[in-house]
């Protein structure tokens, strides 16, 4: 019998075959994945899949694109040799439909399918219709994509009057393109103030005026009842619940998003308004992660589940998302989210989660300067800053590090607060 | 042409290029190829500086730190740009 000799060299590793990740949206929170996960891994096979016709663009830029203030141009982020330079395969027009997760599979609407080895979920949400009548009337926009925001702009340039439903952080873009647009407006809110869950009657009244300077008119304890349209199906006019009528040729409405869930509820990935990550940003599922808006993350400075919706934040939790993917446990998501509206001619700035917490202070300091935070467990969890936004980083601070602020919060608004004026183990940190 | 490239692909060129600290100066027009930044996008510390920034514009912050570059755009509470 031939006998046979065998060498081994001990040096000898297996090689590791290289990972297939997959990323289903190209938004802030895919495409900041998409980015480290090539850095972190040279030699992965990395695929993002949108259904949108471009890739990636900056969502917090279309409002000024609407107003007429800004071109096209500088929006774009991406262009497609941007993924050809680091060899991600971008998949544009495709809309996933569904996840396997047992198969390791996700399949699009044309049937086709993606193998992972590890998927990401970045799919945000797609703004909330109104559920009234006639509100598919043609000029009834929504505000999300680019493509809402081109359409918007070639409308409200030919528009009269308008409308404006929804009185949130994107309810106020709505209004600030028609008022950029010089068309004359009328803001319907429920209540009597804009974004009552995170501001007081004194804080909203500084936004009402300066809707009023732009000729929008705020009109409270109102809404929408239902659309008057013409022959063709085109919008002409608001009705709110007590009857009043506003001729508009041109509605905007946010009153809030959809999670884009749909492609999980066949399946056994944990989700409620949005998909469950824990800090690292995993689903229930080893091989699943999620990240951007469609996360209801556990937030370790809250202590609880939370949802953002944040451009910054998105785009953190795309970069904490895939070093977690490549290796699970690197970096856990401790953020304090924040966003801000510069259609004014003060600053405004909101952190964390303003409309939360057991508690509040608050303080105005002039017509345009007022200060609100709110208070849970005694620690900071949010809060809204008007006109001055220099004590943002020691309100963040302090938000950051669970800072017990019990006993102080008069001192927490004093006009030029220092984080030295805290007394006992507040000062200290 | 991509103008939006972030410092790190290359172009525009790095803010560690400011021999002093930045200013800005009001815009009303965006000058074509400019890079344009969302207030939100910027740190927390270039945040503040931007808040806070002196009456002549110039911004108390760290030239080699911050990610602005020279001639990029901010859109805050008005336009403004980095020199
Ligand atoms: C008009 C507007 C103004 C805003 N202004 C600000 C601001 O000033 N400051 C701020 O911080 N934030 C702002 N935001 C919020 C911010 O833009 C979002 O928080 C952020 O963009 C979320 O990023 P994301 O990647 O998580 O989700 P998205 O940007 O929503 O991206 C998700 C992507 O996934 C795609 N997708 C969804 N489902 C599927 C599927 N099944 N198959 C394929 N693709 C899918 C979607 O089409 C989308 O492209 C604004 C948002 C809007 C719309």
């Amino acid at each position: 019998m031939r006998e046979i000799a065998i060498h081994i060299n001990p040096e000898y590793k297996p090689r590791v075959m290289s990972q297939s990740y997959v990323i289903v949206g190209d938004g802030i929170a895919g495409a900041s994945a998409a980015e480290t996960l090539r850095e972190e891994e040279p030699d992965a096979d990395i695929t993002i899949i949108t259904d949108e016709g471009e890739p990636l663009y900056n969502r917090i830029l279309i409002k000024e694109f609407a107003k007429g203030k800004l071109p096209a141009a500088p929006i774009s982020i991406h262009e497609e040799s941007w993924y050809d330079d680091r060899d991600i395969d971008l998949v544009l027009n495709t809309l996933v439909t569904n996840i396997d997760p047992e198969g390791h599979t996700v399949t699009a609407h044309d049937g086709t399918e993606y193998e992972y080895d590890k998927l990401l979920l970045a799919i945000g949400g797609t703004p909330t219709q109104l559920p009234v009548e006639n509100s598919d009337a043609e000029g009834i926009h929504h505000f999300w994509t680019f493509q809402d925001a081109r359409d918007i702009k070639e409308h409200i340039e030919q528009a009269d009057n308008s409308v404006v439903i929804g009185a949130g952080l994107l309810g106020i873009d709505l209004a600030a393109i028609t008022a950029a647009q010089d068309v004359e407006g009328k803001y319907l809110m429920r209540g009597k103030a804009w974004w009552r869950y995170a501001l007081s009657q004194d804080g909203a009244e500084i936004i009402h005026n300066a809707l009023r300077e732009r000729n929008v008119e705020p009109v409270f304890d109102s809404g929408v009842d239902h659309f008057e349209m013409d022959d063709d199906g085109v919008v002409t006019a608001a009705i709110d619940p007590n009857g009043d009528r506003y001729p508009a040729d041109f509605v905007g409405i946010a009153i809030g998003l959809n999670f884009n869930t749909e492609i999980v509820e066949g399946t056994d990935i944990e989700c409620d308004t949005g998909i469950h990550v824990d800090e690292y940003m995993r689903t229930n599922h080893d091989d699943i992660f999620a990240a951007g808006d469609i996360t209801e993350f556990h937030d370790v400075i809250l202590g609880e589940r939370a949802q953002n919706g944040a451009w910054g934040s998105a785009k953190e939790q795309g970069t904490i998302a895939a070093k977690n993917m490549v290796d699970y446990g690197s970096e856990e998501f401790r953020w304090v989210s924040s966003y801000s509206i510069t259609h004014f001619d003060f600053p405004f700035l909101s952190f964390g989660h303003p409309t939360l917490g057991d508690d509040s202070v608050e303080a105005k300091y002039s017509d345009t300067e007022w200060r609100r935070l709110a208070i849970k467990d005694g620690k900071i969890v949010g809060g809204v800053l008007i006109g001055d936004l220099s004590p943002q980083t020691k309100y963040k601070k302090l938000m950051r590090e669970q800072v017990d602020v019990s006993g102080q919060l008069d001192t927490l608004v004093k006009q030029d607060f220092q984080l030295e004026d805290l007394e006992g183990a507040a000062a200290e940190q | 042409m991509c103008y939006h490239m972030s410092s790190k692909d290359g172009r525009p060129a790095p803010a560690t290029e400011f021999k002093a600290s930045p200013a800005v100066v009001p815009i009303t027009d965006v000058p074509p190829g400019a890079r344009v930044r969302h207030f939100d996008e910027l740190s927390d510390r270039t945040q503040h500086a931007l808040a806070t920034a002196a009456p002549s514009g110039r911004l108390d912050i760290d030239p080699a730190t911050t990610r602005l570059s020279r001639g990029d755009v901010v859109v805050f509470t008005e336009y403004v740009r980095i020199q």
